[in-house]
């Protein structure tokens, strides 16, 4: 056991050291840098290289992750986009059916964004921007390629707000696509999914309609020309009216979906819309006339790509005849196949080739 | 001291400096393990609390050569977490895991307190925020590690059989 003496001094050491490791600190502490940074300096280049040398080997690997991960995260955001190409497909397809019925329409309206307000009391609402500086006013019917979409309600110099289809507030005078029945179109005022339907009411019992009728509007009131698109009928509803039947029709345009809305100015209105919508033969006119570019500038490089190859096959088989020409006895030039072979295209309607004469396998 | 007991604190202590300088820039995080302070609290358990002010003098002064400003703060810090971790561990300390985990988060926390207040590089609002947040979390976790440490490799980070406490 060491004796009080041998303690003590160790004690005092232990003290001493203290003592003097606490005033080193301060020291370095108080050190202007232009005189710590040198002591640093050294430390950092003899004792604590091959220290900071792993630490920065694990910094590289530590970002290679971090970056590894902001990689996954631009690979989920572009397999999001790619997600959303249908979306921006269809929006295509809306706009250029948008396209097609401003040419059948000619003059008179005004196309304008439609914009969804968020709001449990606003489902059956959009806001549009157009307003009364372009000719909008209440009660102009608002249109797509599809068909009807509502009308508006309210309107300020740039904006409109306008009431769909299924708001509870909306009616149309309606009637067959062949003027066969006539009725009244309301929303179909139930709850769950099919609260996005509408009703055929008032419809003389006498005329009965298949399922699939184009309904359109007839034109009677002052709000909706005749002739847009209404919906198509899915089927009859049982109602205690027995002088008249209600049919249950299936929408031509959903709001949510709208990006794009045609407004119908007076003068449209008073000019009508026969045709526009129910004429099959000038529907997608527009739609046609682009498919029908890009089809042609398609069939061009065909014929481009087409031309190339021949000219390849032309050359390969101009170069073996000369050869031939230069050494009629020597061997035979070898002629290499174009590097471009054209496809073979077999027709689907085409047989398959048979090696067998028929009856010999049967 | 016996000279298996110096060699094994000597590989736990550089064990722990190099995953200092390797598995915690890899590990990364807002709460850092300070595997340091782990090797300086372990090896001033081994030695006499003068010893262990000297090796927490030199560890901080290696850690103030790489910080930007304050060359000193942790040097001064680690001097007096280290003979004050020494000190308890020769007055009070049993080989107890419960203990050493609280042992090592009252030594981190203590690390940070002193080189928060001395360097003051944090802004005068998130002071509290650093002292009663972070470093606590930082201690916390600095602490399991410790504990884990000592559960898998007891004969190298353990302080039983440790020659000058047996006197």
């Amino acid at each position: 056991m060491p004796s009080r003496n041998a303690r003590g001094s160790s004690s005092r050491l232990d003290t001493g050291l203290l003592l003097a490791c606490c005033v080193l600190s301060v020291i370095a502490l108080v050190l202007p840098d232009r005189m710590g940074e040198p002591m640093a300096t050294i430390i950092r280049r003899t004792v604590l290289a091959p220290l900071l040398t792993v630490q920065g080997q694990s910094e590289t690997v530590r970002s290679a992750i971090t970056a590894r991960d902001d990689d996954l995260v631009l690979r989920g955001a572009a397999a999001a986009q790619a997600a959303t190409a249908p979306a921006l497909a269809a929006e295509n397809d809306a706009l250029r059916r948008m396209l097609g019925l401003a040419g059948r329409l000619r003059d008179g309206f005004v196309v304008a964004e439609a914009f969804h307000p968020a709001g449990l009391t606003d489902d059956f609402t959009i806001t549009i921007g157009a307003g009364s500086a372009v000719g909008v006013h209440a009660f102009t019917p608002v249109v797509t390629a599809d068909g009807l979409v509502g009308m508006v309600e309210t309107s300020d110099p740039a904006r409109s707000v306008a009431i769909t289809w299924a708001h509870p507030d909306f009616g149309v005078s309606a009637m067959s696509a062949d003027e066969s029945a006539f009725g009244i179109v309301k929303p179909h005022l139930v709850s769950g999914p099919e609260r996005y339907l509408l009703e055929l009411r008032g419809v003389p019992f006498r005329a009965s309609l298949d399922s699939g009728t184009l309904i359109v509007s007839s034109g009677l009131g002052a709000t909706y020309p005749r002739g847009i698109s209404i919906g198509t009928v899915i089927s009859e509803i049982p109602t205690t009216e027995r002088w008249a039947r209600t049919y249950l029709l299936k929408p031509s345009v959903l709001p949510s979906t709208l990006s794009a809305v045609v407004l119908l100015l007076p003068s449209r209105v008073a000019g009508g819309v026969s045709q526009v919508w129910t004429d099959v033969a000038s529907a997608d006119s527009a739609a046609l006339a682009i498919v029908a570019a890009s089809d042609s500038a398609a069939k061009v490089a065909a014929l481009e790509e087409l031309a190339a190859r021949r000219a390849v096959m032309r050359a390969a088989a101009d170069s073996a005849r000369a050869d031939s020409m230069i050494a009629p006895l020597g061997p035979a030039p070898t002629v290499q196949p174009p590097l471009i072979t054209p496809p073979i295209r077999v027709r689907p309607d085409t047989p398959p080739l048979r090696t067998v004469p028929p009856g010999v396998l049967e | 001291m016996n000279p298996w007991n110096v060699v094994r604190g000597l590989a736990g202590f550089l064990v722990l400096v190099a995953a200092h300088f390797s598995l915690r820039p890899l590990l990364g995080g807002p709460v850092p393990i300070d595997f340091l302070c782990l090797a300086v609290l372990f090896a001033a358990v081994r030695v006499r609390p003068g010893a262990a002010a000297v090796i927490g003098f030199l560890s901080g002064l290696g850690i103030d050569s790489v910080a930007l400003q304050g060359f000193g703060t942790s040097a001064l810090a680690f001097t007096i977490v280290a003979f004050g971790a020494s000190w308890l561990k020769a007055v009070f300390f049993a080989d107890n895991l419960g203990l050493t985990a609280l042992f090592v988060f009252l030594g981190k926390w203590a690390f940070d307190v002193v080189y928060v207040l001395i360097i003051g590089g944090v802004p005068d609002g998130q002071v509290l925020v650093q002292l009663l947040l972070w470093s606590p979390l930082a201690a916390a976790l600095t602490a399991v590690v410790g504990v884990a440490l000592l559960l898998l490799a007891r004969p190298v980070f353990g302080t039983r059989r440790t020659a000058p406490h047996r006197r």
